[in-house]
Order: structure tokens, then sequence, then C-alpha cells
């Protein structure tokens, strides 16, 4: 576990030691893993991290309400096939018809492409919870038995097995049937040691106070009654706009603070609600 | 392969996690019991760790898990202890009757559903239209009949809804290049019979929870023939109705005579013995009917008067919970539109992040604009 948490960390993920455990039981029981959390705690860049981990192509799916299996899946090359049917024309035989189905004529969606690849790649299906209940059903077979079923040309079975991560922000219930086919995880805000750690993993030239003040800062923000609490992405967002403002320490630097609060808070109600005075005495707290 | 006591004692914890709402498969029992047999010395963490990747399926079993690891594998016991949700409902039940509340113990409901006409209007007479008119002062047959009759035709709008998918049809606007494609490859390619899109329509779902306490009386009557509208109309509708308690009356609601739904109604008299906790009605529908009729398609519309005996936090929880559920959740408060009402700000406060639109529904031209609420 150790390894892959330096794996991890080579690829600038620091993660703490249950998702490691998440990841190694996804390798190990060639099971898709489900994570679930807030916008912004990095689910996504578990699987971009995983992927640059193992020295592996990431697929990624994104999901939206009205995907169909010919976006996601397969579909066939219609162009192709007209053309090679009128070049056929002539000497047309029985075999035409069956030969416009064949691979030459299919086209890979990421699906499909994640189960045709030599070396199995990292396959995401990101925000899963804005797909349809249609499509999740269609996820079924792809995430038990890892091959697709086309009724033109038969069921293709994977040649490697990909590691699949699916993302959801849990903006509706995902059912039952595809929570049992996969391992769960739920990612939460990471606590002050390791958000730490993962600003300095993504940059280096951060002082120590600095970050440290940036973390309590946050940490503190998330406790307060907001619309969106800031995610991983927004301290680091935060962080690089403060690196860039030459800003040393948080305390000295009241309007700098309050001029770069839109790097994380993200709706009007939440910037009304952190004013001048909230925010010093937000920072009145942070050492 | 881990001892066979071992495995006996593993699948009583399946079984007792099973007890408390998981979903446990044999695939998950057999993926665990396989990587807990490849450890040459498992410790407890390790353990732990992975059969809550395992087992858990949702955030609320996977912050429940070590509780529930602790208490099995740990406690000595067991059986005695009680388990935390039977706790957590028990407490609440006990502050529920501690708890005065809005409570009433009026079982006079039906006088006002009655459709004898003698109690006629407080003032319904003296409006120029009834669509204006406060449902206080609406007591008579015609507008019982009105509310039912607009709250129909209205329904009928939302009756086939537009889905943003399409469907394949022999006729329509849009060809459907794959389809024909296809379709007439048995031609040589040749184009000769198209194939359409066209959007596909589906019946609207709506659920509506209907609070019938004692504070609520003087706007029940027509909220009734509203919702029995509404059920009437749209055959995905389910409706259910609460006090302290939640019951579910969509079958009721379909009734064709009047007469016998309120005899059916009256029968459920315990229905309007309580005072208010919508809170502890919310969960139950939660825990019993959300999974069922929630989807993203479900428009959810709650008809109260916001006053309750359950803690604001509790009730904010809960409408969470829905809100993730459903498309849109709607929340008719009949004391909205009325002169010197003031809303109960903290539970209202605590719950307006899960609300999507908060609609007075005091008249019939407010329930009009409802209507319009749940087309959007």
């Amino acid at each position: 576990m150790n390894e892959l948490y330096q794996q991890l960390c080579n690829a600038n993920y620091v993660a703490d030691k249950s998702l490691c455990f998440s990841l190694q039981m996804m390798n190990s029981v060639n099971r898709p893993l489900l994570i679930e959390g807030e916008a912004g705690v990095g689910k996504t860049a578990v699987a971009q991290a995983l992927a640059k981990a193992q020295s592996t192509e990431l697929i990624r799916l994104q999901c939206y309400e009205g995907l169909d299996a010919q976006s996601a899946v397969y579909e066939w090359n219609y162009a192709k096939q007209l053309m090679w049917i009128n070049i056929q024309q002539k000497q047309q035989d029985a075999a035409t018809l069956d030969h416009v189905f064949s691979r030459e004529f299919l086209l890979e969606r990421p699906l499909l492409k994640a189960i045709t690849q030599s070396k199995a790649p990292v396959l995401l299906i990101d925000e899963i919870d804005r797909a349809d209940e249609a499509f999740e059903a269609y996820l079924l077979e792809l995430l038990s038995e890892f091959q697709v079923s086309i009724p033109e040309y038969g069921t293709i079975t994977a040649t490697t097995e990909p590691s699949v991560i699916l993302t959801s922000n849990a903006s509706r219930e995902l059912s039952d049937a595809l929570r049992r086919r996969c391992l769960y995880h739920y990612l939460d805000f990471p606590d002050k040691v390791r958000e730490s750690e993962i600003i300095n993993a993504s940059m280096p030239d951060i002082n120590e106070k600095l970050t440290s003040q940036i973390v309590q800062f946050i940490q503190l923000l998330r406790k307060q009654d907001l619309v969106k609490r800031p995610g991983i992405a927004e301290t680091l967002d935060w962080s690089a706009a403060l690196l860039n403002m030459k800003v040393n320490d948080l305390t000295e630097a009241v309007d700098q603070v309050l001029h770069s609060l839109g790097c994380v808070l993200k709706t009007s109600d939440d910037r009304q609600h952190i004013n001048q005075e909230k925010v010093s005495q937000l920072l009145a707290a942070v050492r | 392969m881990i001892a066979n006591n071992v495995s006996d004692q593993f699948v009583d914890f399946t079984g007792y996690l099973k007890q408390n709402g998981f979903s446990i498969g044999i695939d998950q029992t057999r993926d665990a019991l396989t990587l807990l047999g490849r450890q040459t010395r498992p410790d407890q963490q390790f353990t732990k760790q992975t059969l809550r990747g395992l087992f858990c399926s949702n955030l609320s079993q996977w912050q429940q898990f070590d509780d529930l690891f602790q208490q099995f594998w740990f406690s000595s016991n067991l059986d005695n202890d009680e388990k935390p949700h039977e706790r957590n409902q028990a407490i609440t039940r006990k502050q529920n009757s501690q708890s005065s509340g809005i409570a009433g113990t009026s079982t006079d409901h039906f006088s006002d559903m009655s459709t004898d006409t003698s109690g006629s209007a407080c003032g319904a007479g003296k409006q120029r239209t009834i669509g204006k008119a406060d449902f206080r002062f609406l007591n008579d047959t015609r507008a019982m009949r009105e509310i039912e009759r607009l709250t129909e035709r209205l329904a009928l709008s939302l009756k086939q809804q537009k889905s943003r998918r399409k469907t394949y049809s022999n006729q329509g606007e849009q060809i459907d290049i794959r389809q024909t494609l296809r379709r007439n490859m048995k031609y040589g390619g040749a184009l000769i019979t198209p194939r359409f899109r066209q959007q596909l329509t589906r019946p609207f779902e709506l659920v509506i929870l209907h609070d019938v306490s004692h504070s609520m009386t003087w706007n029940n009557p027509l909220l009734f023939r509203f919702v029995r509208g509404l059920v009437r109309t749209l055959p995905k509708t389910e409706a259910f109705v609460f006090h302290t308690q939640l019951h579910q009356v969509t079958t009721l609601y379909r009734e064709r005579s009047v007469k016998t739904m309120q005899q059916k109604l009256e029968a459920k008299n315990n229905l309007w013995l309580g005072g208010t906790c919508i809170g502890e009605s919310l969960h139950e529908f939660n825990q019993r009917y959300a999974k069922k009729y929630l989807n993203s398609k479900t428009v959810l519309l709650i008809i109260s008067d916001g006053f309750d005996t359950d803690a604001p936090e509790y009730l904010a929880t809960q409408l969470k919970i829905m809100h993730r559920q459903c498309r849109r959740l709607l929340w008719l408060n009949p004391m909205l539109g009325r002169e010197h009402y003031q809303a109960d700000s903290e539970t209202f406060n605590q719950a307006r992040p899960y609300i999507d639109s908060l609609v007075p529904a005091n008249t019939l031209d407010s329930l009009r604009s409802v209507i319009q609420s749940i087309r959007q």
C-alpha cells in the first residue's frame, strides 16, 4: 500500500490511507470503485493520478442527461458502410451485408475503447449521477462482465480489464444494482495535515507559514454556513493566487484576502455571508 | 482459507449488517472472504477497511459502518444493545410525546369538507370572484367543485411531459440517419423507408405530501380537492398525508365518488388526532417510500404551513435527502398569502436551501400558479 501511496504522490496526488486501501482493493477483486463526495474533493483527480501512477492511458466518459450507447459505447460508421456498399453494388453477394457489420465499420466510443486496449487503462466514468437511469442499467453488463453486446455484431469481451472508477456528486440516488457491482468509497474534505501536503505537492515554492494559514482559513471557512463549501481545487487556486500576489503572511494581507476570495467562494450568497467583518474574524483565528 | 468458525462469525456479521439496512450479496461476501483469506495476519484496521469498501454502498452506511463493526466484534452483549437507529427513533418519539406542539384533536374535519351547502361561505359571496378568495372563507359546494374542476383542467397540461430523449417512429419531423440506413441496408443502401426521431413523452411524476394537522384545518377541505384533482388526472402521482405519522392515501383519492372517498378517509380518523411532526414524517417517507417513488423526474410537493414540533435541523436534514432524489421540491404554504402571518423563521431558514420554490396556496389563483410552477 505504501508503494501505491508513493506512486500517487509522484503523480501529484496525496491520498489518505483509506483511499489507497480502496484503490488497492479495486485491483485485487477487479471491481469498479464508486467514489462519492462533495464537488471539489478530488474524485476525478484520483483517476487521473492512478493512470499516471500505473503509466497507462486514462479513458474518460463524462456523463450527462441523455447520454446514450451511441455516444458512450459504439457507433457504426454509416458513411463508410454506404460507400462500401456502393463500391460493391455491381458485384454484390450474400457476404456484403455481413461484412458491413464487421469491426472495420465499428467506431469505438470510450467504454468499448476501454475494454479493447492491449494495456489495461483506467476508465473514469465521471459524474454518473448526471446520466439517466436507462444508461446506468446499460452500464451493468460492462461493470460486472467487462463485455459489451452489439446486436449486429455479437459480444465483445474485454481483452484487458480496465480499472474502473465511477464518480458521483450524489445529486440523485444511484440504483442498488449499480452500487452492488461497485466497491464504495466516500471521499471527504481532507484534514489539515493532508491539505497542507496537497498544497506543498502542487506548489513546492510556497512557504510553510502561508500554507498553514491557508489551510486553517479554509478549514474554518468550511465550518461556516455556506451554499458551496470550498474544495481542494479551490484551495489550490487560492494558494496560487496568493502566491502570485506575493503574499507571505495571511494576517498582514487582509485586502488581498478579500480580493481573492472569489477563488474559494463561488456563489453570491456565500460572498455576501463572508464579508469583511467575517474575514477579519477568521483571520484572527488563524495563527 | 479462513477458519470455519471465523466464517460462521463472518456470516453472522453480514446478517447483522443486513438487519441494519445494508444490502449485501453473495458476490460481496465471497470477495470479502477471499480478501481476508489472502492476509496472513489480518489486523482490525485491515479487516474494517476491507469490509467497509465492499459492504457500504452509500454515505449513511459509510458513516454507520464503524459503529456497527465495533458493536458486533467488540461488544460482549450485542443482543441487549439497542441499535443506533432504533435509539434515535425512540428519542424522537419521546420528544414528540413531550412536546405539546400546535396539536389538536380535531375529528370534525370532514364537517368542513361536507357537500352540504348550509354552511356556505362566511364571506365567499362578498368576493367578486372565488379565484382570489382565501380558503378560510370558501367551504361551499361551489368552491369545492370549482377547485377540483380547475385542478383537473390545469393538471391535464401536465399529463404528458416531453423528455429530452428521442424515440424512433415511422413518422415525425426529423429523419434519423442511423436508423434509416440500418433499415435500408437490405435494399443495398437505397433509402426506401425512412425512420424518424421524435421527442419521447412520458407521464408526469408527482409525489404529494400533505400536512393534515390541526393547524391546517381551515385550508384542508379545498386542498384535499386540489390533491384529489391531481391524483385523478395524473396516473403517476402518489399522495401521502401526515401529522405525526405518515399515511399513503393514493388509492383513496382515486375513488370515483367523493362520498366514498370521504367515508374511507373518515375510517382513517386517527389521521387527524395528532400535532405536527413534519421532520419525523418526512423521515418516515425517506425510509419507506423515497426509493420507490422519487427519481430524477419526480416533482415533490409538500403542502404545509411549516409549524413543526421537530427540530428545524432535523427537518432540513430530511429535506436535503429528498431534494437530492427528486427533480424539484415545491413547498405550498397556505399561510403565505395572509396578512399578519409570520413564518417560523428558524424552520424556514434551515429548510430554504432545499426548497426549489416556496409558493402560497391560499386561493384558487395561487393554486393556478402552483400548476405553472410544477410545469416548469
